[in-house]
């Protein structure tokens, strides 16, 4: 097997295992780290704008979970949150909503390298 | 016996009248006309609708007519169920006609049926479903799938069955795990893509773009983000699906997979 092939196998897997840990993390781990928002103003507010439960709702409460614990000094510095909040949630929640995307980042990049790669392969097309 | 065709442009309904049925036209024709299409009224025809032409020299409405107008009726409501669920069909209809029409190809040949102008009974059947197809699709992304979903669907139906209309059972074969495979990847690259593209760009937004993290900035960057996202990393890993699919053989009835050569 050509490494060419052995990587869209590796890589193609791995979309489908992050993209499913990013699906159950919207489904399963959001509304209890919404839990740990409660009281807050800014996060209230984006539930009430996304208030269905439709996958686009909770794609979208996620987002705003992920931007707090992903850049937390700059929603702090903005006042949004307090650090009582951010400390009350634990690392494991953290972990499952910002993990993924992490991990996700390195994935577009070879998806990036993959591309530039089939576009000047020569059996390519 | 009475014909049907395709609108293949935003028109008014008087001006596709004349043109399909000639200029003086007299009165009896013209109401004949106007039952048959009554579908279409009033004001403007959409791309995508079923326009019956009447028999020339029959006023009084046959069982064929009546057949071509139950068909008309289920693709007028399938255009309609979608424009009503927010993500309009037309929009995505003259999304597949300007990806495939600007390579000079026509609306009817993406669509999988002849490039004559006027179709086959069986045509006119196979093209209510594919349109009540498209409609069901592209209402599931008016809920809130990213762009570029729906056309995938239709276009994978269209890659397999041109290859398999024409008769080439080994290219018929292999379309089916290319386009498969196009179509998976696409979708899959297209919410991948939509969700990490969101992520990226509402953190471009706020560190580089600087918009408050108090307005609706946040929302525009993950939407217009998740669209371009999905979009891209839609086609890339369609394409990697697809070259992937073709390594897969079918051979006196079992699947192979072959690592080497194509």
């Amino acid at each position: 097997m050509s490494f060419f092939l052995a990587l869209i196998i590796v890589h193609l897997a791995g979309i489908f295992v992050l993209l499913s840990l990013m699906l159950f993390a919207e489904y399963a781990k959001l509304d209890e780290l919404e839990s740990y928002f409660d009281n807050n103003e800014k996060v209230r507010r984006h539930k009430r704008f996304w208030k269905r439960n439709s996958r686009i709702d909770r794609f979208h409460r996620m987002g705003l979970m992920i931007d707090i614990l992903s850049m937390p000094k700059r929603f702090l510095k903005a006042g949004l949150v307090t650090e009582e909040e951010l400390a009350s949630v634990p690392p494991v929640l953290k972990r499952w909503a910002l993990w993924p995307y992490r991990v996700s980042y390195i994935w577009i990049i070879a998806t990036g390298a993959w591309y530039a790669w089939f576009k000047w392969w020569p059996e390519g097309t | 016996m009475a014909q049907s065709y395709i609108n293949d442009r935003t028109t008014d309904y008087e001006s596709l009248k004349s043109r399909l049925m000639g200029g003086g036209l007299n009165r009896q024709r013209s109401d004949h006309f106007d039952v048959l299409n009554r579908h279409l009224r009033p004001g403007l025809v959409a791309p995508g609708q079923l326009v019956i032409i009447p028999d020339a020299g029959s006023v009084s409405c046959s069982g064929e007519e009546a057949w071509l107008m139950r068909h008309a009726e289920q693709v007028r409501r399938s255009l309609e169920l979608n424009t009503s669920a927010g993500a309009v069909v037309i929009g995505n209809y003259g999304e597949v006609r300007y990806r495939f029409i600007r390579g000079n190809e026509s609306l009817r040949k993406v669509l999988g049926i002849s490039t004559r102008s006027y179709l086959h009974k069986g045509e006119i059947a196979g093209y209510a479903k594919r349109i009540r197809e498209i409609a069901q699709m592209s209402k599931w992304l008016g809920k809130g799938t990213y762009i570029g979903l729906a056309l995938d669907v239709g276009v994978t139906g269209l890659e397999v069955r041109e290859a398999c209309v024409t008769g080439r059972e080994a290219q018929c074969r292999r379309a089916k795990y290319v386009e498969t495979g196009r179509f998976v990847g696409g979708v899959m690259g297209s919410v991948f893509g939509g969700h990490v593209g969101a992520k990226l760009s509402r953190s471009v937004c706020h560190m580089v773009l600087g918009i408050s993290m108090k307005g609706q900035g946040a929302l525009a960057c993950a939407v217009i983000g998740g669209a371009a996202g999905g979009y891209e990393a839609g086609s890339v890993l369609g394409d990697e699906s697809a070259f992937l699919g073709g390594k897969i053989l079918e051979l006196n009835g079992d699947l192979i997979f072959e690592p080497e050569g194509a």
